[in-house]
């Protein structure tokens, strides 16, 4: 079962939040942990990450900064900023509000299928 | 090995022949490409075809390059503008210090031939308190650039696009350098050789040749902006 685009595009946000809270994290690795959560059933078109991720870094809820990685490459890094956990905290709050929502009308008539 | 690397440089100057990727988006995007490439060589791809599979993973071309534009979007303006500047800066400064080196250089001749050794030191001190404001001016925007200007002047004929806009300026820049050079020395030959009539003729000449250098100059460079833009556009509809 593959997810949505629209879904996918809209989950984009708050994944990229989420994973860069748990430590700070670059494009391919953040692309690889998202296919193992979600056992390669959310697919992005890899290109696609970088613009959200720039965007984000415009709107200062994260930063970037250069390492070296152990290939010997310089590699963009990526950090949470505060506001992008205080951004984090209300995509979170509305998802779950989504989320229950949606259980407490499934709950009531089960899905069969 | 090399046919890949080659074939990576030439998939990045793809990208760079469109204004929507900067140079550290491209340099992202090939990170990704080549991690995803030391991903899929175990599993017993050649290079090249894991080259083509992480590229293409990537996404369409078209549909990247519009997401990234609607990021870039307020930056592109302000790069164009940069450019133009950097360009008209460069042009005016290089022709101040030619004319200034050339000015100074011709007093220091004359003086050399008088064996006047107050009138040489006047001379040089003429040549180095007029080449030094701008000389400033450089260093100040060459600290501000940290040292990328120079890299760029160095891999002028890289064949990277920003590169060869860089080359460009700095070949206009000592083209004008030249030709006020040439003017100068012209005018000071025609001093020493021509009479009266004969040094108005050739000074009436020079105004016109330089007044001729001057539309010249930009034209030519207009033409060759064009001509790099058209074999970019060559080179992108090839990748596309």
């Amino acid at each position: 079962m593959a997810v949505a685009k629209d879904l996918v595009a809209a989950s984009a946000t708050p994944l990229i939040l989420s994973i860069l809270a748990e430590g700070d994290s670059y494009g391919y690795a953040i692309i690889q942990r998202v296919r193992e959560l979600s056992g390669g059933q959310m697919q992005w078109t890899d290109g696609m990450l970088y613009p959200v991720l720039h965007r984000l870094e415009k709107q200062r809820l994260i930063e970037s900064y250069l390492s070296t990685a152990e290939t010997g490459r310089q590699r963009k890094y990526y950090r949470v900023k505060k506001s992008g956990t205080r951004a984090l905290a209300e995509h979170r709050s509305q998802w779950m509000l989504v989320h229950s929502t949606l259980q407490q009308l499934w709950e009531k008539r089960p899905c069969t299928t | 090995m090399h046919d890949i690397e080659k074939q990576i440089e030439q998939w990045r100057n793809g990208l760079q022949a469109s204004e929507a990727f900067g140079i550290s988006d491209i340099d992202e995007l090939e990170g990704h490409v080549r991690e995803e490439m030391a991903r899929l060589r175990p599993l017993g791809l050649s290079a090249t075809e894991s080259f083509l599979i992480a590229s293409h993973r990537l996404g369409e071309a078209h549909t990247l390059e519009s997401e990234y534009q609607k990021v870039n979007a307020r930056r592109r303006p302000l790069r164009h503008l940069s450019w133009m500047v950097l360009g008209v800066l460069a042009y005016f400064t290089g022709g101040y210090i030619a004319a200034a080196i050339f000015r100074g250089g011709r007093t220091l001749v004359f003086e050399l031939l008088a064996g006047s050794v107050w009138g040489i030191l006047y001379a040089l001190i003429g040549i180095v308190s007029e080449i030094a404001p701008p000389m400033v001016v450089v260093l100040v925007g060459w600290v501000f650039l940290r040292g990328g200007f120079w890299a760029r002047l160095g891999a002028r004929l890289h064949p990277r696009s920003q590169y060869r806009k860089a080359g460009l300026l700095v070949t206009l820049a000592a083209l004008n350098f030249v030709l006020i050079g040439l003017g100068l020395l012209f005018r000071t030959a025609a001093a020493m050789h021509v009479g009266q009539d004969g040094f108005e003729w050739m000074m009436f000449a020079c105004r016109y040749a330089g007044l001729g250098c001057a539309i010249g100059v930009p034209v030519l460079a207009a033409i060759f902006l064009v001509l790099l833009r058209n074999g970019e556009k060559h080179c992108r509809a090839a990748l596309h």
